[in-house]
């Protein structure tokens, strides 16, 4: 893992300057005696850059010309980014689609894309989920689903 | 006699119809999720904490609770028959249940997780009704700078378990504190971080996090090993229940467990996992025979299966009494507790006595429960590994959608889900874990108050917490396992090690 732990703690860093940054710019640090609402995020940013140079130090000490193994392989990054953007698309279409519409569409393309099932064995696969689920969220909890367009 | 007049009460509380219910829908889950490989306790019960919210506190805590200790229960089953275990707590089992398995002798070897399981859960109830209302009464006496230095204990001590490195698992904290400061200042109202988005006002959600980090992330790991299903053991599991010289092995072991895990289980950071793997340890050393540990000794399923069990009790002590969670999971029963308008701490028992107590009695009940539902129905349980995940991982991932949406009415939510999937998928692969985060999210607001009270009081001066004793006392702890690793240059957990 020592190549991820050199890029990782070059990013903590990164996320913990900007951190300390954004909270010394933006809000009060206030004083020791009475510490304003931005004290405990610099205090955080100053933490995570600091033990970010730690893990950067370390990685740099047990350095033995090991890789750092795969991070991902050519099979399974199609996968995980298909079912990610498929989840985003959820998270945009849910309000203006619908329940209905967008749990089916996006059951679908996991289905058939991510668990590689045929066009028919996802069709009917999704038809039963978003069934199931409009039943169980809908009718028995009373959640009070987006309609959509289907206006269901 | 005021125990037993508490707990009768508690008895009364659980024993209304639909808590009743409630506490055997859990077990039932509960169960289920440690069965299922891949949904572990802490994504069972975000998964299910939105639909408690039509639910009375006690009610919603009572089936909360049961959905943890079932999976302890329900976990073991796929250690003994496929070689997997359900959950992290079971991990150990594999060892020698499963070599019983394969000798033929997989209904023993369920029988006694079941028996060892029911005996530490019911004796560490019995642990927990004894310690809560007394530390609860010592925890009185705590101020801001006690709590400010307790909670830096259980960083620590959350970080100094983590399984890759200390630093690493203190970035995770520190991150998760950041997080927790996200919306409005409590103190002055102004805006932190918010990004003008209006939904993230009130903070960041714990739902959404721990769906996030555990539910989403676990199925994108997943995905890059979808396989068959595992090979079940094939033919029906006869003889379940132990001979003589079984039980007259099963018996002390269990006992030992108990006691380990129970107050393993105490410890901020400890937990089902840890006391697992050091009763294991604990057994093999003290054992006559520590060679055929591995080759399927009765010990060496019984120890590590009640001693995971009574952690869970053990939990429940800090949680109930300080309002400190001990492991992930009790960080998010305290979100949950907090939902419903509850603040655990040594001021629950007074307050509402009725959570408290019912949900002592619901674990009697629930133990019961368990016994009955495992033993029996183990088939059944058996024939739920068969479903492929191809099915299961779009069920899950529907669950956090739709469990996430319920909670909010917020698509907001849904992507801070999507983001800390993200974040968990690729934490994991580069060895920073979750835990600390999501405590540090938990406690953060806490934190952040008595960190602030504690300095007003003392005019800015931070030894504050260095010169009251009991502060003192948490501080120093905090230190000595800050220095260890530095020191030692290693983990040091040889237990661990050797129990591996």
């Amino acid at each position: 893992m020592k190549c991820h732990d050199f890029t990782t703690s070059l990013i903590w860093l990164l996320i913990g300057a900007g951190i300390s940054a954004w909270s010394v710019a933006a809000l009060d640090i206030g004083t020791l005696q009475h510490p304003g609402p931005g004290f405990l995020p610099t205090l955080c940013g100053v933490l995570i850059g600091g033990l970010a140079l730690v893990v950067f130090a370390q990685a740099r000490r047990r350095e033995t010309g090991e890789a750092g193994g795969v991070f991902w392989s050519e099979r399974s990054l199609p996968r995980v980014v298909a079912t990610v953007l498929a989840l985003v698309a959820y998270a945009f279409l849910l309000e203006r689609a619908g329940f209905v519409l967008t749990t089916f569409l996006v059951m679908l393309v996991i289905f058939t894309h991510v668990a590689r099932a045929s066009w028919l064995a996802g069709i009917l696969e999704s038809s039963i989920v978003t069934g199931a689920f409009y039943w169980v969220f809908g009718h028995l909890l009373k959640i009070p689903l987006p309609r959509g367009w289907l206006g269901i | 006699m005021d125990f037993l007049q508490n707990l009768l009460f508690g008895f009364q509380v659980v024993l209304h119809p639909t808590n009743l219910f409630l506490a055997f829908v859990g077990c039932v889950i509960g169960t289920l999720t440690g069965v299922l490989p891949g949904l572990g306790p802490s994504a069972a019960i975000a998964l299910l904490l939105p639909g408690t919210f039509h639910l009375t506190p006690v009610g919603a805590i009572i089936m909360l609770a049961g959905i943890y200790y079932g999976a302890m229960y329900g976990g073991s089953t796929t250690s003994v028959l496929v070689n997997i275990p359900g959950e992290t707590a079971s991990v150990v089992t594999c060892l020698d249940g499963y070599r019983m398995a394969c000798q033929g002798r997989a209904g023993p070897a369920l029988a006694v997780c079941a028996i060892g399981s029911f005996i530490a859960g019911t004796l560490s109830v019995v642990g927990l009704m004894l310690m809560a209302p007394t530390l609860a009464q010592v925890a009185l006496s705590f101020g801001p700078p006690e709590y400010t230095s307790l909670m830096i204990v259980g960083f620590v001590i959350l970080t100094f378990l983590a399984s890759s490195s200390m630093p690493k698992a203190l970035i995770m904290a520190a991150f998760g504190l950041f997080l927790s400061t996200i919306g409005l200042d409590a103190v002055s109202g102004e805006s932190r971080f918010t990004l003008d988005i209006i939904d993230l006002n009130d903070g960041i959600g714990l739902v959404p996090v721990v769906m996030g980090l555990f539910g989403i992330s676990e199925v994108l790991l997943n995905l890059e090993q979808i396989q068959g299903n595992p090979e079940i053991l094939k033919g029906k599991i006869l003889h379940l229940y132990p001979t003589r010289e079984d039980w007259a092995k099963l018996l002390p072991a269990s006992l030992r467990g108990t006691i380990v895990g129970f107050f393993l289980g105490i410890l901020p950071g400890g937990g089902a996992v840890l006391s697992s793997f050091v009763s294991y340890a604990i057994e093999k050393r003290t054992s006559k025979y520590p060679e055929k540990f591995g080759t399927g000794v009765i010990e060496g399923v019984a120890a590590p299966e009640s001693a995971n069990n009574a952690a869970t009790g053990g939990a429940f002590v800090p949680l109930l009494t300080l309002g400190i969670p001990a492991n992930i999971v009790m960080a998010i029963l305290l979100g949950a507790f907090m939902i419903h308008g509850i603040t655990p701490g040594p001021m629950i028992i007074q307050e509402h006595p009725d959570v408290f107590w019912g949900l002592i009695a619901s674990m009697y009940l629930g133990n019961v429960m368990l016994l009955i539902l495992n033993l029996p129905l183990v088939g059944i349980w058996v024939q739920l590994l068969r479903v492929p995940y191809k099915i299961l991982f779009p069920l899950i991932l529907l669950f956090c959608l739709t469990g996430v949406y319920s909670v909010s009415m917020s698509r907001v939510d849904i992507l801070v889900m999507i983001i800390f999937g993200v974040v968990g998928y690729v934490s994991r692969k580069t060895g920073y874990e979750a835990a600390p985060l999501i405590l540090a999210l938990v406690l953060g607001g806490m934190f952040e108050n008595s960190l602030r009270q504690s300095l007003m009081m003392s005019g800015g001066n931070p030894s504050i917490f260095f010169l009251r004793p009991i502060s003192f006392a948490f501080m120093l702890i905090a230190i000595v396992l800050l220095l260890v690793p530095v020191v030692l240059r290693r983990k040091p957990v040889p237990l661990l090690v050797e129990a591996r």
